[in-house]
């Protein structure tokens, strides 16, 4: 859980909900899920982009052009351990 | 900090309970009452300081108050004699002491080693207890809490342990692992003093040294308590109300109906399924204990029957087991009480050992206070059978954990209250119980 720790300390104050990305092909008992939403609460985390300004990476690779395309967001900020910050493109 | 809100709980249970029920010595410890008296006041002062912890946003100076208020109710009820003394403890073999601190220091360390990895305990205890406790202390809201995408939080759950979390994350003004893990052992402390001091002040020291090695055998304490599930508190203040009846029964304390009644009101306040065993505990003690005994046992429960009842009404979603209505309730319950699963690990081990108990006719008397016990017993397994029933679709292995967990110490507790002492089954202590018939 700690591993979000530098990600969360740089959030604006205020944020109620966010999305949750993520390249895992497997989450068992979404536990990955679980422990990311754990390290982020009160902020509530939706699977996917979501509706909100930012998302939480929680990446195994690097997050490629293409895979940010699909998901419809753009990197922010890379921390270290696969956490990266996105943030949803807005829509034309 | 964090320790320090933990021990206020504690002293506050503490005297509490020595108001209800004085020691023999008011200001020493009295080794034949006060284990039970420190599990039970352990249990008591965390449940009761977790209330208004949950419902009001600051915790410090609410939890002086009470301490306050315990501390003026000992020094008015707890300095009498106790109404009948306990009687002196025998000697218990010197060996078979050594061994039990022995297996305690087991006990001890084996807690520490599996704790230390999960300082917030396992995936149910992190994503449902302690994440509620992180959400409110990090500012987030109850109707936040309700938001479906947190539905597996479990919001209609209760929220004893919770807040008793949050409340030592106040006092020490930020959210330190220690707080769920010290409650956690105390919890599983709690439990074992509950027994460990119920059975010292009724059968005496040898028998309830023996009592300890049964309930510590059992690993289901250890690693539950290391765990965090809430199941090990539950067993502890459902321990705390049938060894207050048993007590005051034995002891002719009519006051214990006051704890009795305290610990039970907090069931339902600590797991949804309280209320299947707070039901026929109250109505035991009405039973018993006439219209004293019984209101006494019905003014304790409140406190804690109220805020589960407020927070059901007022806070908790409505669940899917209410929304179905009575009829589809009851047919669903009917076919899961067929299940194998909760036959084969739940209920025929439980009736085989009442049967075989009964036909090794090891009890000492058959008089009507033996039959209490009994009954009081099989109402509780009764109403754990309903809880499963009522409330998982298919009752498993964890219907099976949860009741074998939640009702073993009362079941022991039945047991080495009946059982024979090692003093009574020496040929002296034969021929006495002998002549006593």
């Amino acid at each position: 859980m700690r591993r979000y720790e530098a990600l969360r300390s740089q959030l604006p104050p205020g944020i109620k909900t966010m999305g949750y990305i993520t390249d895992m092909e497997k989450d068992p008992g979404e536990v990955e899920f679980h422990l990311t939403q754990y390290a982020f609460a009160p902020a509530i985390l939706e699977k996917g982009p979501g509706t909100a300004r930012y998302a939480i990476g929680n990446m195994v690779k690097d997050p490629t052009a293409e895979f940010m395309e699909k998901q419809g967001v753009t990197a922010v900020k890379m921390f270290p351990n696969g956490v990266v910050l996105f943030e949803r493109k807005a829509k034309h | 900090m964090v320790a320090a809100a933990i021990l206020i709980s504690i002293l506050t249970g503490f005297l509490l309970i020595r108001a209800i029920w004085p020691a023999e010595a008011p200001f020493g410890w009295d080794a034949r009452g006060d284990w039970f008296r420190l599990g039970a006041g352990a249990m008591l002062g965390t449940g009761l300081t977790s209330i208004p912890a949950f419902w009001m946003p600051s915790s410090i100076a609410v939890d002086l108050a009470m301490l306050a208020l315990a501390v003026l109710l000992f020094l008015m009820f707890g300095r009498r004699a106790a109404s009948q003394p306990i009687e002196p403890a025998s000697e218990t073999p010197k060996g078979l002491l050594w061994a039990m601190l022995a297996i305690f220091a087991i006990f001890v360390v084996a807690y520490i080693t599996m704790a230390q990895p999960n300082p917030y305990g396992e995936l149910d205890s992190w994503r449902v207890w302690n994440f509620r406790a992180r959400f409110l202390f990090r500012g987030g809201t109850l109707a936040e809490l309700a938001n479906p995408l947190l539905q597996y939080t479990h919001p209609e759950l209760p929220y004893l342990v919770t807040a008793s979390v949050l409340r030592t994350w106040r006092w020490a003004g930020a959210e330190s692992p220690l707080g769920p893990m010290l409650l956690s052992g105390l919890y599983g402390f709690s439990l074992i003093a509950v027994l460990f001091g119920a059975i010292r002040a009724l059968r005496g020291q040898t028998q309830s040294l023996l009592m300890l090695a049964a309930i510590l055998a059992s690993t289901a304490v250890t690693g539950n308590a290391a765990s965090q599930f809430a199941d090990v508190p539950f067993a502890a203040l459902l321990a705390t109300s049938f060894a207050s009846l048993v007590l005051a029964w034995n002891l002719g304390e009519p006051r214990l109906y006051w704890l009795a009644g305290l610990a039970a009101g907090l069931l339902p306040w600590t797991k949804n399924e309280g209320w299947f065993y707070a039901i026929p505990l109250l109505a035991v003690a009405i039973w018993k204990g006439g219209l004293a005994g019984g209101l006494r046992g019905i003014l304790g429960a409140i406190p804690g029957l109220a805020a589960a009842a407020y927070f059901l009404l007022t806070v908790a979603p409505s669940t899917p087991g209410t929304q179905a209505g009575f009829p589809a309730l009851a047919g669903a319950m009917v076919s899961r009480l067929l299940s194998p699963n909760l036959f084969g690990w739940v209920i025929t081990p439980v009736i085989t050992l009442a049967i075989y108990s009964y036909f090794m006719r090891f009890r000492r008397n058959r008089g009507e206070l033996r039959n209490a016990e009994w009954i009081t017993a099989a109402l509780l397994f009764a109403g754990g059978v309903a809880s499963i029933l009522y409330r998982d679709d298919n009752p498993g292995d964890s219907a099976a954990f949860r009741i074998l967990l939640h009702l073993w110490p009362v079941i022991l507790t039945v047991l080495f209250v009946e059982y024979p002492t090692p003093e009574e089954l020496t040929p002296q202590g034969v021929k006495t119980a002998k002549l006593r018939k």
